[in-house]
């Protein structure tokens, strides 16, 4: 009864066709890039900030949860509705509502997906530098949700560097903007909304940074006979004042996977690949690769390759984006791990995770942002054999146990969501936590959005198990890192 | 009111009876002409929170005070009985030049601060203007930026980790040591600009940066603010090596005795490798005598940038924020009503620092400059004006639209009312 009334009154509040609530309509919104999943009771798609407000007016009053939902491709179950209600979909929100070249800022819509913002200002040589891997498909409002990374993040940071200001709707349904194209008074709220993975608000609007396309970009192939020399290598540059675009690191078992797909011509006998980019001026980037080079020669560096031309260079790029890809083709599952540590403590959490995979009889490929010092390691395992999923999550937690024993984080870029709740407490004491409790209650006193995500609680996103099996990804071509 | 000599013993009683200043040493932590009963220097964390829970315990108002270089920003505090000085919070915890992070004390000075990377190469991004004496802490609270703010972004872009202590006294630490972290909310975002309203600022973690391997300057004289702006824009559009820029009209550049009085003066500073440095210059120098303007030989920039800084006795000094291609339209208006102030720009900011001595000005410049940037979509604060005038308007401006969640923030954070009060928007 009080199910059919929430349905009428969100659909006389934005239109009939755009609520659905049809179990076989809801199945497509249960899900996201993770294998975990929360059937929502409704699922409406909202076409401006006022349709946005309104919903959530309506949600609340009927006492559910609303959970904002992009593409979809998060790695933390940011976009499954733990606790049901609805879920709101910005794909109706997608226009790019103004390109302003000259003062270098945009102001776009949540649905817009994150390379369409580039290909719209691209004829004015400008770009927007967050590159989160799945740009092609993620949507802004999701990357303003969990404070997205990517490669390039090394040199020009992470989403929440490059947002100016947001259209918000409060968990009381109003509309309020935060922040701007000019600096505004009073506290950094766009700052903190960013990044509060969909618990605070809900953005309708985000106004975003551009910048400068750079005139010469070197992209440079390293290969190295151990994981050590390599992550050495690339400390040592940090330390010797070059500062990349992006430095990446992929070992022996990535490699092994991607090489019959790529053929990218790893040496089957490597360690690993190191692969840089560097960019500025022209002169810069010759200078910074020359550097480099230097210091990949002096840690033992096997070959070096290097991309001048774009075609060239994003031969060098494929098998570190078609990695993921790659690795789905050798194993059922695997899991998908994201966990940061200082630069200077990658070989020893390196040697650690080879170490306690060994001891759990698992693969493990690691692909990475090594210039951040944020790991990705990828577990591979059966999903059918028996009891292997929670002998892969308890793994998964000995890993995450090894960066933050090495002065590290539990997520980098992936978000904490329903499955590292529980880590919390082992990098922030109660007090750390209860400060970020009174954030949430000065937005809100009520837990009207995305429950049971970022704090550990007692509600569960379903049984524990099933809960636990949140970061273990779905296998194909489609998964990104 | 608060018993003099009960307040003093219960400090003495936290921080020692060393760590308290003297009677006469108080004046020089006057805020607004109101000069605290009492200045302590804490030496941790727990002495910190210790001192917090005294403030509420007893309704003792508490100011947060670092090198004390941007303690004239905010509205007249509705009571101030302690200054809290971090003089003593100023050790290098760790620096880890292969990480390219360090922690430190928030007490710290940038000066400080900055030698102790240099010998590794390496500097915290905070605008390379500001004034040595300032410390961490203060530049966190006010996330102050200057003429490289679009080179290194301002405080909030490159702070990774924060301790501080709440205003009911948690002690917290917020981020951490890593320069890539979405655990949690971004506390440290709350905490930068939050200008000692929320807590008490102990310890900081920042992203650095290398020293760039060489560094140039250049200055050139305009006949327009426009012309000097399009200038900037085309070097930056080009991907030139540009670090600093700062922006002077004839007043600012006429002060610091920068010869021509009747022009705008622009200096520039690249930074960068050696190569890429020297390109910079050589297609600065040959694009500007393509234009109106002209090369001034031999001057260095930097005290032009940290112009940015600078301040008088009876002064009144807002600073706007506005889009890049408006800069200029700013200062010609500022100009307009103001004709003696002293403006400074950076147009790739959209930030304009206006200066003018109160009594060389009519009374009403104030009001006209704030109604001029209204008209032109900037923001205004006013950084220092006469008492009186603080106590008739608020220095932030108008109310902005968030004010609500601003106050339950505060609410939230020092629900005693004990830090800073009546200084932020709205007299939070």
């Amino acid at each position: 009864m009080a199910k059919t009334q929430i349905i009428s009154d969100l659909q006389s509040a934005i239109g009939k066709k755009w609520v659905l609530y049809a179990p076989e309509d809801l199945l497509v919104y249960e899900y996201d890039a993770t294998i975990e999943r929360g059937l929502p009771e409704a699922v409406v798609l909202p076409n401006s900030a006022e349709q946005v407000a309104a919903s959530v007016r309506i949600a609340r009053r009927h006492n559910v949860p609303v959970t904002a939902r992009g593409a979809g491709t998060g790695l933390s179950g940011g976009a499954i509705p733990c606790e049901g209600g609805v879920v709101l979909v910005t794909s109706r929100l997608n226009r790019i509502l103004e390109v302003d070249a000259e003062n270098r800022i945009a102001v776009v819509e949540p649905g817009v997906i994150n390379l369409d913002i580039s290909r719209a200002v691209d004829p004015h040589g400008l770009y927007y530098a967050p590159d989160p891997s799945s740009q092609k498909v993620c949507t802004i409002g999701g990357n303003v949700a969990e404070n997205s990374g990517g490669p390039h993040c090394l040199r020009y940071g992470m989403t929440t560097n490059h947002v100016l200001g947001l259209e918000i709707v409060t968990a009381e349904g109003e509309i309020v903007s935060l922040g701007g194209k000019t600096d505004t008074a009073g506290y950094d709220l766009t700052g903190i909304v960013v990044g509060s993975e969909g618990t605070l608000a809900i953005v309708t609007k985000v106004i975003v940074r551009l910048l400068h396309k750079p005139e010469s970009t070197i992209t440079i192939l390293a290969i190295f006979d151990e994981v050590d020399e390599a992550s050495q290598a690339a400390s040592a540059m940090i330390a010797g004042g070059v500062l990349p675009a992006a430095l990446e690191m992929m070992d022996k078992n990535t490699m092994e996977a991607v090489e019959p797909f790529i053929n990218a011509g790893y040496p089957p006998d490597a360690g690993a690949v190191l692969l840089i980019e560097v960019e500025g001026l022209e002169e810069d980037a010759r200078e910074q690769s020359e550097q480099v080079q230097a210091v990949c020669k002096e840690l033992s560096a096997r070959e070096i390759r290097i991309g001048l031309s774009p075609e060239d260079r994003e031969r060098l790029w494929a098998g570190r984006k078609g990695a993921l890809g790659a690795l789905g083709r050798l194993t059922p599952s695997y899991y998908i791990l994201d966990g940061v540590v200082p630069r200077t403590r990658l070989p020893e959490v390196l040697r650690g995770i080879y170490d306690a995979c060994d001891r759990h009889g698992f693969r493990v490929a690691n692909v990475f942002h090594a210039g951040d010092g944020n790991l990705h390691p990828n577990v591979m395992f059966d999903e059918r054999e028996p009891g292997v999923t929670e002998r892969v999550l308890k793994l998964g937690e000995e890993i995450m146990r090894l960066c933050v024993d090495a002065d590290g984080s539990i997520t980098g870029e992936h978000g904490v969501g329903s499955e590292k709740r529980s880590y919390m407490s082992w990098i922030f004491s109660e007090d750390d936590m209860t400060a970020m409790k009174r954030l949430k209650l000065a937005f809100s006193a009520t837990d009207g959005f995305n429950p049971g995500k970022v704090f550990p609680t007692s509600k569960g996103c379903g049984e524990v198990s099933s809960r636990m099996k949140a970061a273990i990804a779905k296998v194909g071509p489609d998964a990104y890192v | 009111m608060v018993e003099q000599a009960t307040l003093t013993s219960d400090l003495e009683a936290i921080v020692g009876t060393t760590d308290i200043a003297a009677q006469d040493e108080l004046a020089s932590f006057t805020v607004d002409g109101v000069t605290p009963s009492a200045a302590v220097h804490p030496e941790n964390a727990e002495q910190v929170a210790d001192l917090i829970r005294l403030a509420n315990d007893r309704s003792v108002t508490i100011i947060p005070w670092g090198g004390g270089t941007e303690m004239h920003i905010g509205n007249l505090p509705s009571r101030y009985d302690v200054a809290l000085n971090t003089v003593r919070l100023a050790r290098m915890i760790e620096h880890e030049p292969a990480n390219l992070t360090a922690t430190c004390e928030a007490g710290m000075t940038i000066g400080s601060l900055q030698d102790s990377l240099a010998k590794a190469g390496q500097t915290a991004p905070f605008d390379p203007h500001v004034p040595r004496d300032a410390t961490v802490g203060g530049l966190l609270a006010t996330n102050a930026s200057g003429a490289a703010r679009h080179f290194y972004g301002t405080p909030r872009d490159f702070t990774i980790g924060m301790r501080l202590v709440t205003g009911d006294g948690l002690v917290t630490k917020a981020g951490g040591k890593v320069v890539k972290n979405v655990a949690g909310y971004d506390m440290c975002k709350l905490y930068i600009g939050s200008r000692g309203t929320l807590g008490v600022i102990t310890e900081a973690t920042f992203k650095l940066a290398p020293l760039p391997a060489a560094s140039s300057d250049l200055a050139f004289r305009s006949r327009t603010a426009r012309d000097a702006s399009s200038f900037v824009m085309e070097i930056h559009g080009r991907g030139l090596s540009l670090r600093s820029v700062a922006l002077l009209n004839a007043a600012a550049a006429d002060s610091a005795s920068r010869r021509d009085s009747k022009t705008y003066f622009l200096a520039i500073q690249f930074a960068g490798t050696t190569a890429g440095v020297k390109r910079s210059l050589n297609e600065a120098r040959s694009l500007a005598s393509e234009s109106s303007l002209k090369l001034v030989p031999d001057l260095d920039s930097g005290d032009a940038c940290a112009s940015f800084f600078e301040r008088g006795e009876g002064e009144t000094i807002v600073r706007c924020s506005t889009i890049s291609a408006e800069t200029p339209s700013l200062m010609e208006a500022i100009e307009e009503i103001a004709p003696s102030a002293q403006i400074v720009a950076t147009p790739l900011a959209g930030i304009v620092r206006a200066r003018w001595t109160n009594t060389e000005v009519g009374p009403d410049s104030l009001a006209k400059v704030r109604e001029c940037a209204r008209r032109l979509d900037a923001s205004l604060l006013i950084e220092d004006c006469p008492p009186d005038e603080k106590g008739r308007t608020d220095v932030f401006g108008p109310r902005p639209p968030s004010l609500p969640l601003l106050w339950q923030m505060k609410q939230q954070f020092d629900p005693g009312n004990v830090l800073s009060p009546g200084r932020y928007v709205d007299r939070i």
